[in-house]
């Protein structure tokens, strides 16, 4: 495993106000594996993260929330 | 005599563990160093998960559990060998545990707050399931751990949640990663602050309520004064009037639970677990959480009558 299990943490806790990380996750059992995530602008839905944490790149989804996260210190 | 200063501390009779499982590990790894675990058929995904993964190179084999929850031990348990056993959903297990040199685990999780006098060389559990608490498992005597780097940031979303959403994708982090790590210092204060007398209370009080008013299925389970229900199990005639009544009470801000839906481990064990599959197929779980008083456990049993009188 590889911090992209904490994709979902790190912007939940380093989002500014006006933007919001949202879980999707699955209700069923064993389904842990499984992510999907929404982010929201306001109320609007900017994108969805979803897939199988076995199935994806190395370092993707973590990569993917600090280029974000940069993307978004830098509009500010 | 020697008076000094600089004393060593004392020490608790207890070893605190970010989860259950790291308990486990923990006993497992470095206590008792099997070369066979024997676990129960019809047991959550945890202990077997943290064995197939942590200990890939000791056997693991199952007892058959039956339906009303009498376990068939091995007989004998040789030396080197460890079995865990469960006193399930806060009822004592009285059955005879086998002879032998080997190791007898006792996994409290769901008893914790059922006063048991424990059988087992070892005892040890999760105060997640019964607590409320963000983390936390424990080992009773004092074993002073190593523990391993960990950033506990599953703690860290449950203590964030505001709904079920973030506190089940917490439940999907500790069960994609979790290290043996020490307690939250949230969890330990909570814990040890708690009034057991009051949450045994209510949740009996709960279970009660359910038993004599809930009309759908029958009682799993009876509970005696000493003992603390973890939840209040139902047995549905069939999985489709189960799931059928999950549904509909979900609908109306009702959850319950599947204790549980069969590991493939355990499916693939080639023990009888005809009566775990009917159990993972009849079984509804109620919460009955010290949460809630009468009006939640009256709201729940007014939601499965209109269920019932809709005609299942």
């Amino acid at each position: 495993m590889t911090r992209d299990d904490e994709f979902y943490v790190l912007l939940k806790s380093s989002l500014p106000p006006d933007y919001r990380i949202e879980a999707e996750p699955q209700t069923a059992y064993y389904s842990e594996w499984l992510f999907a995530y929404k982010l929201y602008h306001h109320d609007k839905l900017l994108r969805t993260f979803a897939g199988d944490f076995r199935n994806i790149p190395a370092s993707s989804l973590i990569q993917e929330a600090e280029v974000l996260l940069g993307a978004i210190q830098e509009k500010k | 005599m020697l008076i000094g200063s600089k004393l060593p501390p004392q020490k608790t009779d207890c070893t605190y563990f970010h989860s259950g499982r790291a308990a486990f590990a923990f006993l497992i790894g470095q206590l008792v160093r099997p070369r066979k675990v024997h676990l129960p058929t019809y047991t959550c995904w945890s202990l077997v998960d943290a064995m197939l993964r942590r200990f890939p190179n000791i056997e693991l084999e199952f007892y058959p559990v039956r339906r009303d929850l009498g376990c068939l031990y091995p007989t004998h348990l040789p030396k080197n060998e460890a079995l865990v056993f469960i006193h399930y959903f806060g009822q004592e297990n009285t059955a005879a545990l086998p002879q032998g040199d080997g190791v007898l685990i006792e996994d409290l999780s769901h008893s914790y707050l059922s006063r048991i006098t424990p059988r087992g060389h070892f005892v040890f559990g999760s105060y997640r399931k019964i607590m409320k608490v963000a983390d936390g498992g424990f080992l009773a005597g004092f074993h002073n751990p190593v523990y391993e780097p960990s950033r506990k940031l599953d703690s860290w979303l449950r203590l964030q949640a505001t709904d079920w959403r973030d506190v089940r994708e917490a439940e999907n982090m500790l069960d994609r990663n979790w290290q043996i790590a020490d307690i939250s210092s949230q969890s330990l204060a909570l814990l040890l602050t708690a009034d057991p007398t009051r949450i045994r209370q209510q949740r009996q009080a709960n279970d009660r309520f359910l038993t004599a008013n809930l009309s759908a299925g029958i009682p799993h389970l009876g509970f005696r004064e000493n003992e603390c229900p973890l939840i209040h199990n139902r047995l549905m005639p069939s999985p489709e009037e189960r799931d059928s009544l999950r549904q509909y009470l979900a609908g109306r801000g009702v959850y319950t639970s599947i204790h549980w839906p069969m590991h493939e481990a355990v499916r693939r064990c080639g023990k009888d677990i005809s009566d775990t599959l009917w159990l993972e197929k009849h079984i509804i779980s109620f919460p009955v959480s010290h949460d809630y008083g009468q009006e939640a456990m009256d709201y729940t049993c007014r939601c499965a009558e209109d269920w019932r009188r809709g005609g299942g």
